[in-house]
């Protein structure tokens, strides 16, 4: 015949494990002393803890301690503190944003300051501002001097309807090829920063 | 001798050297824990040599990841998840062949070793890898490297109530198997 569980029996193992505060414990103890089947179960606990310290941990001597270092050792990457590489990710990240959102925002100006203000006030405007750059000055001297040859030619060949299609071919090229080499630059410098903390993002240390 | 207090304060030291990228500070946190992940592993699985690789692939990913440890548990304890996790993963793969063959003698166990066991030693051994994986290592955490609940709970990530059902399943387990002339369902609540 089954005998029911004392009610105070959940708490034996907490006990054998020195588990619970100061009061709880000597409430088991009250306990065990005027209960036999907690106190033989108790002592059933103590004596399966005796039986399993029969299987020994492992011994190994201090040349096997030192052999494990050393191949370990081996396995090691090398690793630098990643702190401040956790900063500068989110940064450059924040700073490409940036740069791409005023990038968008200025060839959305440029394209409405030609189609309202004409072609010639944003040329001018354009000419002067980007002539620092190598590309740009070098363009724009190119264009003033092919009218004199490749115009006198093309008026030639073709007749008014040619020079009128090299004007607009010249108007274009003053506006289209700036902001394209504007656009190109940042979109590089974009790339090279977003691709750069994508590249720090991956060399990460790995989670579990 | 060093109090706790120092031994703690040059642990949380070797620990930040270590996770800045000396590779002879994190030496010394090895040399320090070796022997409680080795064993850690070794009763899991009940194979020497098994035990020392999946220490070692435990350390390098504890190595790997240690800029990540903040301290809000001890390193041993951080490392003791570790380990667990490496052999869990490791016999979860294993699944297919049978798990009790992990520990029978004849893997990985020199000669000399295998000689010298006892019958009793090995009984216990047979007896604790049959367990369910979960609860054998609730019950290698309290029983052979003396954590408490909170630091098991911690290590197998689980709430200290199923730290203690996991560890009065495993104990109930192997009272059955290692005292046959004793019923457990007499006396034990069931988990």
């Amino acid at each position: 015949m089954l005998q029911m569980p004392c009610e105070m029996a959940h708490l034996i193992e907490a006990y054998l494990d020195g588990e619970g505060d100061e009061s709880e414990r000597q409430r088991v103890e009250a306990h065990l002393a005027g209960c036999a089947m907690c106190a033989g179960m108790l002592e059933n606990l103590r004596q399966l803890r005796r039986r399993l310290s029969a299987w020994s941990a492992l011994e190994r001597a201090p040349a096997q301690e030192r052999a494990f270092w050393l191949q370990l050792a081996q396995k090691l990457p090398l690793r630098a503190a990643a702190a401040p590489r956790s900063l500068w990710v989110p940064a450059a990240l924040a700073l490409s944003q940036i740069l791409l959102d005023a990038m968008a925002l200025l060839t959305l100006a440029l394209s409405v300051g030609m189609l309202l203000g004409g072609f010639s006030g944003v040329d001018s405007w354009l000419r002067q501002t980007l002539s620092f750059m190598p590309a740009v000055s070098a363009l724009d001297a190119a264009r003033l001097t092919w009218p004199g040859s490749l115009g006198t030619l093309a008026l030639g060949l073709t007749g008014s309807a040619g020079a009128e299609a090299l004007s607009v071919a010249d108007e274009v090229l003053s506006w289209v090829l700036p902001v394209f080499v504007f656009t190109a630059l940042s979109g590089a410098v974009f790339l090279a920063m977003t691709g750069w903390a994508g590249l720090q993002w991956l060399r990460r240390p790995s989670a579990r | 001798m060093g109090g706790f207090s120092e031994r703690d304060a040059s642990e949380s030291e070797l620990v930040a050297q270590a996770a800045a990228g000396d590779k002879s500070a994190f030496g010394r946190l090895v040399e320090r824990y070796q022997r409680f992940a080795i064993n850690i592993a070794y009763r899991m699985t009940g194979q020497p040599q098994l035990a020392e690789d999946l220490a070692q692939e435990a350390f390098l990913k504890a190595w790997l990841n240690l800029t990540r440890f903040r301290g809000e548990s001890q390193f041993r304890t951080w490392l003791g998840r570790i380990v667990t996790n490496v052999t869990i993963d490791y016999l979860r793969r294993r699944s297919g062949e049978s798990e009790l063959s992990d520990g029978l003698p004849a893997g990985g166990m020199s000669p000399a070793t295998h000689a010298l066991r006892n019958e009793l030693q090995e009984r216990v051994r047979q007896a604790v890898l049959a367990l369910p994986a979960q609860s054998r290592a609730a019950l290698i955490l309290r029983e052979y490297e003396g954590l408490s609940y909170k630091e098991i709970a911690m290590v197998l990530d689980v709430p200290v109530g199923t730290v203690m059902s996991r560890l009065n399943y495993a104990r109930g387990r192997l009272r059955e198997t290692l005292e046959p002339e004793w019923s457990p369902a007499d006396t034990m609540v069931e988990a």
